[in-house]
Order: C-alpha cells, then structure tokens, then sequence
C-alpha cells in the first residue's frame, strides 16, 4: 500500500525523479512543517510561505540527504533555517530567533470580554495561545520536544547548538511559559 | 541521602524529561519515596507534559500540498508559466483547429457541392451544374491513403500526451 511506504522509500523513490513520491512526503510532514513554521513565525500567511519555501529546499537538496538523521530532523532543520531567513528579511538586525533578554508579553487582561471569550477557548487553545507569546525560539524548541517529542540530540542538529546550550534553552522556554500560564492563562490550563 | 537535598521544580521537569543522570534520578526516588506529600508536584509536571503531547496540530490552508508540488514541478520544468497550466495553450489550440479542419472539411464540400433550389421550380437546364469532384480520385491518391491517417495519428498522439500531462499535473 502507497500509505504505508517509510519516509526512505519515499525519498529514494524521490531521489529517482518520481513526483507521487514528493507529493506523499509533502501530504505526511504539511501539518507538521506548517506547525513549526507557525511557531516561528507566529502568522498563519507568512507560516504557509516559510514551510512552502522549505519543502521546495529540501527537495532540492535531497539527493545531499545521507539518511544521517531522521528525515522529519533534516525537514525540521531546514524549517527552522527558512524562518530565521525569513524573519531576518522583515528585521536585518535578528541573529537568531531567540529572545533572551526580551521580557514576556502578557495580553492585556484588562479587556472586559477577553475573559468571557477565553472560557470558550478549550485547554489546548489557550495552551496554543500561551506557546505563541513565546519567543520563536522557545516556541520552537517546546513543540519539537514535547509535542514531536524529537530527543535533545535531535534538537541540537535542528537548531544548530551544543547539547548543553539545548537544555538550557528548554528550561528557560519551560520557565517562560510557565510565567505565561500563571499569568494568563491559569484559570484554562489546569492539569 | 544529603539532608540539604532541595527538589526544585526544575529538577521535577529534568526527571519526568529523562535529563537527570543516574545517580541524581536515584536521589530523587528517594526523596520521593520518603516525602510522598511531593509526588503531586511529579505528577503535575507528567500532566503538563501531557498536555503539551496531545496538542493538536495546525492544519495548513486547503490545498496547500498540490500548491507545493505545482511550485516544485514549475521548478523542475524550469517554467514558472506551467504551474498555472498556461504555457502550452497554443499546442491544444493548434491540435484542436486542426482536428477541426479535418472534421468540418468534409461537411462543407458535401454542402457546397449539394443543389439548393428544388428541381420542381426551377427547370433543370437553367440550374448550374454542381462542379463535380472526383471523391475517388481525392480518397484513393497516396497522400490522402497514407498521408491523412499519418497526420491525424501525429496529432492524436499530441493530444494524448496534452492531456496525460494535464492529468499528471492534476494530479500532483
């Protein structure tokens, strides 16, 4: 069955000009490379450009793909590089999508219906919402660990740093986003 | 185990993440097996990371895949024009016009050579004479036997490979 064929058929498939082979890689990563596109990039237009472009990429460059790494790492890794391109283009003076030093910005919870609309938000919206006022960075870094629960290493080569420089960088995205919930979003993310 | 031992929750989230090494995960079962009152604070962290799993994923626009795969089969084909299907439309046109000709030629000839004014009328001798032509002579010449079947076969496999590609790009 065409569906069941692993992602390493498909590329070989791919590799040797076969089109069907590239459109089932697009239909089975296009949620995922959307997902993460958008946690970058924080705008669901730009988020369909930024994952576009990077398919396009990766195609591109298949044939230099040695299997190293799971291709959804590789995928990932050129997500992740397409959006810093693509937000270093909107602001020249970005060098990464980090955001150390910026503190985090809360919503303005003073608007009177903000909170009526808020409880018909379900859990994972506001939990959605409070991961899109992180920083790409860190919004990044939380779904390819958590939610496409890719392992630290894995991360490293996505997001080009030292294993250490990752876990750090997960904490601190976790530490933020607990600020985020407590201050926000307390009363819809409950565990 | 060190009495000054503190379990953060930094420290929680490194052990539901699998970050500890082995002897600081084992200092950590201990605490929590001698202070259960702390195990709550495990489980919220293993809820959260729940939580974080089980978010669904965004789905892109409608359409998005085959918008990919006409901008990478542009790509390849080195003709942005194509994803848009536009760039060969004089090949159906010219395919069309000439399975036309072929098709209507036929109808006109047999209408121009037909009478149109009824014999009952009009007396025959004052009728123009239909010019005559030699069908047979037309039908049984080589280039007609093997030069007409020849070209509408060249064009029929044009269109057929139009419209296979067309199908393919559908497709994609």
């Amino acid at each position: 069955m065409a569906a069941t064929l692993s992602d390493e058929v498909l590329i070989e498939q791919a590799r040797n000009g076969r089109q069907t082979a590239f459109a089932m890689l697009v239909k089975r990563y296009e949620q995922y490379a959307f997902t993460l596109a958008l946690r970058f990039v924080k705008n669901r237009e730009d988020a369909h450009e930024v994952a576009q472009d990077a398919f396009l990429r990766a195609f591109r460059y298949l044939p230099d793909f040695r299997g190293d790494a799971k291709f959804s790492t590789w995928l990932y890794k050129i997500i992740y590089s397409t959006a810093l391109n693509f937000l270093r283009k909107q602001n020249p003076d970005i060098q990464s999508l980090d955001d150390e030093d910026r503190p985090v910005k809360l919503p303005d919870a003073g608007v009177p219906d903000a909170s009526q609309e808020m409880e018909r938000q379900d859990r994972n919206e506001a939990l959605k919402r409070a991961i899109q006022l992180l920083s790409p960075d860190d919004a990044g870094i939380i779904t390819l660990f958590y939610l496409y629960e890719h392992n630290l290493e894995e991360i490293c080569k996505i997001m080009e740093m030292t294993m250490t420089n990752a876990k750090t960088k997960l904490c601190r995205a976790r530490q933020r986003l607990k600020v985020i919930v407590e201050g926000q979003f307390a009363t819809e993310i409950a565990y | 185990m060190d009495n000054n031992f503190l379990l953060t929750d930094d420290m929680l989230w490194d052990y539901a993440d699998g970050f500890l090494a082995r002897e600081e995960k084992m200092q950590v079962d201990a605490y929590l097996s001698q202070n259960p009152e702390h195990r709550s604070r495990l489980d919220a962290i293993l809820a959260e990371k729940r939580a974080f799993s089980a978010l669904p994923l965004d789905r892109p626009k409608a359409g998005f895949a085959d918008l990919v795969m006409a901008a990478w089969v542009a790509e390849q084909s080195g003709n942005p024009s194509l994803a848009t299907n536009k760039g060969k439309d004089w090949i159906i046109y010219c395919i069309a016009a000439a399975m036309g000709f072929f098709i209507l030629l036929p109808i006109v000839l047999i209408i121009v050579s037909a009478p149109t004014v009824s014999t009952d009328i009009i007396p025959a001798e004052y009728i123009p004479q239909a010019p005559a032509i030699p069908w047979v002579k037309i039908f049984t010449s080589p280039i007609m036997r093997f030069g007409m079947p020849l070209t509408l076969l060249f064009f029929c496999f044009r269109f057929l490979d139009q419209y296979l590609q067309q199908k393919k790009m559908s497709h994609l």
